[in-house]
């Protein structure tokens, strides 16, 4: 995986030409809605994948990086459009620039080109859910459960799990398919023995007690045992070229298939029935049979899907995503249809087997009807048993199904009129024929006896081996799902537990005992939380959007960790974290550092205060960030890079550009008066709007300081400690000298401050205001750990004054 | 760190190990198989598991 050192971005989007510099740290992008933050976010995406997921979901159909990627003014002219990327790839320790246009969004520069690098990429580009944004959080807990079961096993990349278990599946089926035909073809030829040798069962005692009295009567040694090899007819002469006949077994035959006739057209009805009603239901929905018909097909292009390329059409789409959702729409319609087609193929299935079993009855009819049956009758016999041969073998398909529509009625069987009329013509005939003669009879009997007993054996052996192969395919099978469940209950037994754990510290405060469980099922993945003491419920039940966002953002870290481990050192979370409540938002922080303190996060909000306290909370550095203002089209987004405000202020004032450095000295205020109102506990006039402003903010700040160090003196002398006593009186000292600096200004601070009058200032006027609020806010700033001032604890009587780093630490509690 | 799948094969192939269904043979083209980086059809490990020898009676 990767780190991000810079982003050059260049007609993209929104953005005209924009560099920032995350130098592999964490990274925040600040600014109001519609700033131009996303158009950063949608450059990383783009710059490391080739693809921008904003661009590809739900809504976006017409919407492609070729056409939208560039910025608006250059979409005809798409290579201008230019990302470049400086990575660095923390497990080789190597670092490249990768450089990207929108002409050709798959095809990249990469300096050095390496195959380490490339392999880097590679990876990086399998994972589009290192982009975060409020969206994807939602999608995994306001989701059905099946939906979050999606959402989840594509993040954690299960489609290998699932298509692997799809095939393992499929072999087991065609294995246990390939069994059930054995076992019917060992049926048809037990059958068959058994009517020649006239016996109830095929034991070993009850052919032999047929056989041997055959053998007796031709002079040959009695068989006493029944083995594998065993011949039934050995020492019999052969008889040639002719075919045997056995009168006694023949019209055993004759009467096996005269026994069918009469009850022929119930055979298969109940699957014929329903054959033409699911037929019917297909024909007169042509766009259901169209998905049914097509439903394999489309299955198999998905798993086909590697590229924008469509695997059954060639046509090329403007990225995997769509395409692999334009298929994945097909098949959901298809549910209907899958039931159908199951239908389909299992009542089919069955008729099929019927008609494999006539033409076991009638197939050794037709050796007597060559020889001595009616004119015709054994080519009628042949055509017959040619059908149904036909029916069996192209009944494997919805389209061969539909297609032999007609011949699936009550009449499937097919029956020649003049059959029944023949059979009783041709037995006439076996019968009139006179009794062979007791050797003649024996001889045959026993070849016949053979024959049958040959195939038996032949089918017998089949079936064993195709039992042990679908045994195999089953087991194959059955290993896979067990693999699979213990692995998977395994990850999300760690992902639950993750989650809890990330939750609970975010929101130690009131949810302390927070719980989650997880719960997978076939297809499903049930999310439960724990709301208070009160139970187990859905996510949505009681808990409020803030607490969902932060849930959603808990699982999303949670689920990364499993996925990439030590190599998730890098993801952006696209304004995911506004709803974390202020209350919060150091944990959050502290959970970021504490869990993920290898990982570069780049993190855009909409709310600047919270950017600051990114910085505040040291989660990014005091550089680490960059904030938006404003946008247009024409300019892109106007912003400001953090951490050098004063240095800014200053270039503004050597441009003579009085305005731009008054906009940024008024920006910079502000945030600082609302973070030290809160970091101070300062008590501003109440506003129910909550809209406070420089002037509702500022005078309490400065007053507060002002109790705190009187508060710090007073706790100082009650201990008698003079170092602190000490302490106090130069940091108050220092109060006085830069209130002094600042009263000396006030008529023009007041202008500002109150009045609002920043863009009226001289640039002498701002210049002095400038230098009267830097000293001014020096009060209240640690230099070495570049932290504001703020007591502690935040609720209830403060105990001390202080920095990040203890360099300033009054102790405000009294005796 | 092995990917879920990676994970599930090993332990998958582990099972099958402790089986006397398939022998030893069989197990190390499945894994050939499955481990390959190419699209594996069914009908590949139907011709895997299929016995090519005539079966005792």
């Amino acid at each position: 995986m990767i780190k991000i050192e810079s982003i050059t971005i260049r007609e993209f989007r929104g953005i005209r030409d924009l560099t920032v510099n995350p130098t592999r740290k964490n990274f925040v992008i600040s600014g109001p809605n519609g700033s131009g933050k996303s158009g950063v976010v949608d450059a990383i995406q783009f710059g490391l994948t080739g693809d921008i997921s904003r661009l590809s979901g739900k809504g976006t159909a017409g919407i492609s990086v070729l056409r939208h990627g560039p910025h608006v003014d250059k979409r005809d002219d798409p290579e201008a459009a230019e990302v470049s990327l400086t990575l660095y790839v923390p497990g080789i320790t190597e670092k490249a620039v990768l450089t990207r246009n929108a002409r050709s969004p798959k095809n990249f520069t990469l300096t050095p080109d390496t195959p380490k690098l490339r392999a880097a990429l590679e990876e990086i580009s399998l994972h589009p859910e290192l982009t975060l944004s409020r969206r994807e959080i939602i999608k995994y807990i306001l989701v059905e459960a099946g939906e979050r079961s999606k959402e989840i096993q594509a993040l954690l990349k299960l489609d290998d799990v699932g298509q692997t278990r799809a095939i393992l599946q499929t072999a087991k089926n065609k294995l246990s398919t390939t069994q059930s035909s054995a076992q019917r073809e060992l049926s048809n030829a037990a059958d068959a023995l058994r009517r020649h040798l006239d016996v109830k069962k095929l034991s070993k005692e009850d052919i032999l007690a047929v056989v041997n009295p055959s053998r007796k009567a031709l002079g040959l040694a009695t068989i006493e045992d029944l083995t594998s090899d065993t011949l039934l007819n050995a020492g019999v002469l052969e008889s040639g070229a002719q075919p045997v006949f056995n009168k006694q077994s023949a019209l055993r035959d004759l009467n096996a298939l005269s026994e069918l006739l009469p009850d022929s057209a119930e055979l298969g009805r109940s699957q014929t029935f329903a054959l033409q009603k699911d037929i019917a239901a297909l024909e007169s929905d042509p766009a259901l049979l169209q998905v049914v018909t097509r439903r394999a097909f489309v299955e198999r292009g998905l798993s086909l899907v590697d590229g924008p390329v469509c695997p059954l059409c060639d046509s090329e789409w403007d990225d995997l995503e769509h395409l692999k959702r334009h298929l994945q729409t097909k098949l959901a319609k298809s549910k209907e249809a899958e039931a159908i087609q199951d239908r389909l193929l299992t009542n089919a299935g069955q008729l099929a087997s019927h008609a494999r079993t006539i033409v076991s009855l009638l197939n050794p009819v037709l050796v007597l009807a060559k020889a001595d049956g009616p004119s015709g009758f054994a080519e009628e016999l042949t055509a017959w048993s040619a059908a149904l041969q036909d029916l069996a073998s192209h009944l494997g398909s919805v389209e061969e199904i539909v297609a032999r529509k007609e011949s699936l009625t009550s009449g499937w069987v097919g029956v020649p009129p003049s059959t029944a009329e023949a059979i009783a013509t041709l037995e006439g005939v076996v019968k009139a024929k006179p009794d062979q003669s007791g050797t003649v009879a024996a001889q045959t009997f026993l070849t016949l006896a053979q024959d049958r007993l040959n195939s038996w054996r032949t089918a017998r052996r089949a079936e064993k081996r195709a039992t042990r192969d679908a045994a195999r395919g089953q087991k194959v099978y059955s290993a896979y799902c067990e693999a699979m469940e213990e692995q998977l209950q395994s990850l999300y037994a760690a992902v639950e537990s993750d989650f809890s754990t990330f939750y609970r510290e975010i929101n130690a405060d009131d949810e302390g005992a927070f719980k989650a469980k997880l719960e997978p099922s076939e297809g499903k993945l049930d999310l439960k939380v724990a709301f208070y003491d009160k139970g187990m419920f859905p996510p949505a039940a009681y808990h409020s959007e803030g607490h969902l966002d932060g849930m959603g953002v808990c699982l999303y870290l949670a689920l990364m960790k499993r996925l990439l481990g030590e190599r998730f050192t890098f993801a952006v979370l696209d304004d995911v974290v506004m709803s974390v409540d202020q209350g919060h938002r150091k944990q959050f922080c502290a959970l970021l550092k504490k869990h993920f303190a290898k990982t570069q996060f780049i993190i855009t909000t909409h709310d600047k205060v919270w950017a600051k306290q990114m910085q505040t909370e040291h989660l990014v550095d005091s550089n680490g960030g960059i904030v938006f203002h404003s946008w247009s089209v024409q300019t892109g987004p106007v912003f400001e890079r953090l951490g050098d405000v004063w240095h800014q202020i200053d270039e503004d004032l050597v441009k003579n550009d009085v305005n731009a450095a008054a906009g940024r000295l008024r920006r910079h205020l502000e945030y600082v008066s609302a973070e030290l109102a809160d970091s101070l506990g300062a008590k501003p006039s109440f506003r129910g709007d909550f809209s406070y402003e420089l002037g509702d903010l500022l005078p309490p700040v400065i007053g507060r300081h002002g109790e705190l160090l009187r508060e710090a003196a007073k706790t100082a002398q009650g201990w008698k400690d003079k170092d602190a006593e000490e302490r106090v009186e130069a940091l108050k000292k220092e109060r006085l000298d830069a209130l002094d600096k600042y009263g000396g200004e006030s008529w023009v601070i007041n202008k500002a401050v109150h009045f609002n009058e920043w863009e009226n200032f001289s640039k002498p006027e701002l210049q002095a205001v400038v230098d009267a609020f830097r000293t001014l806010l020096g009060l209240f700033w640690c230099p070495k750990c570049e932290s504001w001032l703020y007591v502690t604890p935040r609720k209830g009587q403060p105990e001390s004054l202080r920095c990040r780093c203890a360099t300033v630490n009054l102790n405000l509690k009294g005796k | 760190m092995a990917t879920v799948q990676e994970q599930i094969l090993m332990s998958f192939f582990g099972k099958l190990a402790d089986t006397d269904e398939l022998d030893e043979e069989t197990i190390t083209a499945l894994r050939s198989l499955l481990q390959s980086d190419k699209k594996v059809k069914a009908e590949e490990v139907v011709a895997l598991l299929k016995e090519n020898t005539e079966g005792a009676e």
